[in-house]
């Protein structure tokens, strides 16, 4: 089923949490909600699933106007960050339990209840309570109670935020392989990137109640619109840079990108793969600290005294050499992105 | 010295374990005691006395007044708790503060309340009395100032659980296609359980013990309106202790044994 939400708006008391968002998701797609904590991806969630009414604005489910609709009769699947399992029911029961509500007899709903605890891989579990169950497999109930009732649509808040990392990633692999098979539009919300990229089809990125940005993983990741998404999108260095004969400088740094047509004053973005240091005399900057972080280090310097920039480097780069707190080094930005700095937008 | 007390579990140590049992016995396990010896050093006359129809008749008004305000307070604090809890409309917080309120009266004042609403110059005689419905003094009145004392138990506990359970799985069986009524009979009613058998452990407790209100507004006229504490208290005006001890013996015996069943069945619903 396809999405549609139109100039959605929604407050909690004077707090703005979504601002006029329109938003078309096509039936089949797997669409990852992605940004910052308290960014209201999760609202809009639940406004698609109608566990929140919006202040104004429509939502389309298919060809049905859904936005003054129950949750009980949008026939949307949802999966809580938290599960929400019904804590004195069997997983079986769980699992039954959009069935059971709709009339569907004790033996169809038992023989279902099987074909998904089979879906989900926890065939022998259905009369375990959720109590005794793990994370990820608590998780998995959810997702397999959600797709009981064949929903439409399945929308999953924060899925995989309670489960550790290692769980996490199989359940990421697991969650797309099945989104392949069911074909069901489905749409979650994460704060993770990499969740979104090894996910989703296509990622929107939500920033204080408004989409910054939609795109396949590349797109928003090569072309970001915002400095906002560039910056959430991988760690970076923020720079306010000044153009100067049609190049743009940051302190000693000449930046390899055109100034914005008509500001003297850019704001850059400088990822921190897209910048290689190398240890040399005299230099431009100072190396301040150089820290491991398993697979690659990050290396903190100071440009000109005044301006911090850091990068990351695989941990065995040969750059690394010579490369300690306290040496001076070269720089070179090979990719920047640049906006018109919006404190001097004429 | 030091290394003794470092053996130990608790710093608190067998002192305070062995005055808590102390305090415990001397206000609870002596008295009971005297009861029962009571009884037992005149189990004769005591059996005799509690056969008698007065005695028979007040006992079954307590267990009537009780049982129907467990059956109308479980249904009304059950409801009241979930608008409380689960509702948000002005003046919830006024709604809260008065379902406490009887837990802070003092029984005779709520008697008196009563009273002064139903009694023979009360304010709503001149409704009440074309329809030829007596308050005072009958047993209606006795029931009306129970569920007034015994409102507050099942309306706390199930508060307490229902906060505690929070609103996930009502959202969840929404979204999974439940009406309401499915969603609260299925989901929400198994959960909050244990608080409502908790709160009627405590309602049935207090509904036997009542004294105070039932006295003023039922008068605890010998076998029409007196209860089994109104028969206690004559019992012990007129120097009769041996039917004293008898029906508070029996009061006790029905409250231990209700307050444990329904904090078994409480029990074993927390799992």
């Amino acid at each position: 089923m396809s999405i549609r939400l139109e100039h959605i708006n929604k407050h909690f008391g004077r707090i703005k949490v979504i601002d006029d968002v329109c938003l078309r998701i096509e039936q089949g797609e797997l669409v990852a909600l992605l940004g910052p904590s308290g960014g209201g991806k999760s609202t809009l969630l639940r406004v698609i699933a109608g566990l929140e009414m919006a202040d104004s604005g429509e939502v389309w489910l298919g060809d049905t106007r859904a936005d003054r609709l129950d949750a009980r009769k949008r026939q949307v699947g949802f999966v809580f960050q938290h599960y929400a399992l019904f804590r004195h029911m069997t997983v079986a029961d769980n699992i039954a339990f959009g069935l059971r509500v709709r009339g569907v007899g004790l033996e169809e709903r038992r023989q279902r209840a099987e074909e998904l605890l089979e879906l989900v891989g926890l065939v022998g579990l259905g009369d375990r309570f959720p109590s005794q169950l793990s994370g990820g497999q608590r998780q998995r109930v959810a997702l397999a109670r959600a797709l009981a009732p064949e929903p439409r649509l399945l929308l999953l808040d924060e899925p995989f935020g309670a489960v550790d990392a290692k769980v996490r990633e199989e359940l990421r692999a697991w969650l797309r392989r099945l989104h392949d098979r069911i074909q069901a539009t489905t749409i979650f919300v994460t704060h993770d990137r990499e969740e979104a990229f090894a996910v989703a089809d296509r990622v929107v990125i939500v920033q204080g109640g408004r989409i910054e940005q939609i795109g396949t993983p590349l797109d928003v990741l090569d072309a970001p619109a915002t400095e906002f998404v560039a910056g959430f999108l991988g760690e970076a260095n923020h720079f306010e840079a000044i153009s100067l004969n049609g190049v743009l400088q940051v302190g000693p740094l000449r930046l390899p990108v055109d100034p914005p047509a008509d500001h003297p004053i850019a704001r850059v973005v400088v990822r921190s793969y897209d910048v290689k240091i190398w240890a040399a005399a005299p230099g431009v900057g100072v190396v301040d600290r150089v820290i491991p972080l398993g697979d690659r280090v990050r290396v903190e310097t100071t440009l000109d005294g005044e301006i911090p920039l850091f990068a990351h480097f695989p941990r065995r780069s040969s750059l690394l050499r010579g490369v300690c707190p306290g040496t001076r080094v070269a720089v070179e930005v090979t990719h920047a992105r640049v906006w018109p700095s919006s404190d001097l937008t004429p | 010295m030091g290394s003794r007390s470092s053996r130990r579990r608790r710093p608190s140590g067998v002192g305070l374990t062995v005055a808590a049992l102390l305090y415990a016995g001397f206000l609870i396990v002596l008295p009971l005691a005297a009861l029962l010896l009571g009884v037992i050093e005149n189990s004769g006359p005591t059996l005799r006395v509690l056969a008698s129809s007065e005695a028979m008749g007040a006992l079954s008004r307590t267990i009537g007044l009780t049982t129907t305000s467990l059956v109308i307070n479980l249904v009304l604090g059950v409801l009241t708790a979930v608008v409380l809890v689960r509702d948000r409309f002005v003046g919830r917080d006024v709604l809260g503060w008065f379902t406490d309120l009887p837990l802070a009266m003092s029984p005779i004042t709520i008697g008196l309340a009563f009273f002064v609403i139903v009694g023979r110059n009360g304010w709503l005689q001149p409704w009440l009395e074309p329809l030829d419905i007596k308050l005072v003094f009958s047993f209606p009145g006795m029931l009306l100032a129970t569920l007034f004392v015994t409102f507050p138990f099942v309306v706390r506990e199930t508060v307490l659980v229902l906060s505690e359970v929070g609103t996930s799985e009502e959202e969840a069986a929404a979204t999974l296609g439940a009406n309401p009524w499915q969603t609260f009979t299925l989901v929400t009613l198994p959960n909050i359980l244990p608080g409502i058998a908790g709160g009627a452990a405590l309602l049935v407790a207090r509904a036997l013990g009542e004294f105070g209100a039932v006295l003023v507004i039922g008068g605890a006229i010998s076998g029409v309106t007196d209860t089994a504490t109104t028969f206690v208290f004559h019992a012990v005006e007129e120097r009769q202790l041996f039917a004293a001890y008898g029906m508070s013996m029996v009061l006790v015996a029905l409250s231990v044994t209700a307050m444990s069943a329904f904090n078994a069945i409480s029990g074993s619903l927390r799992r």
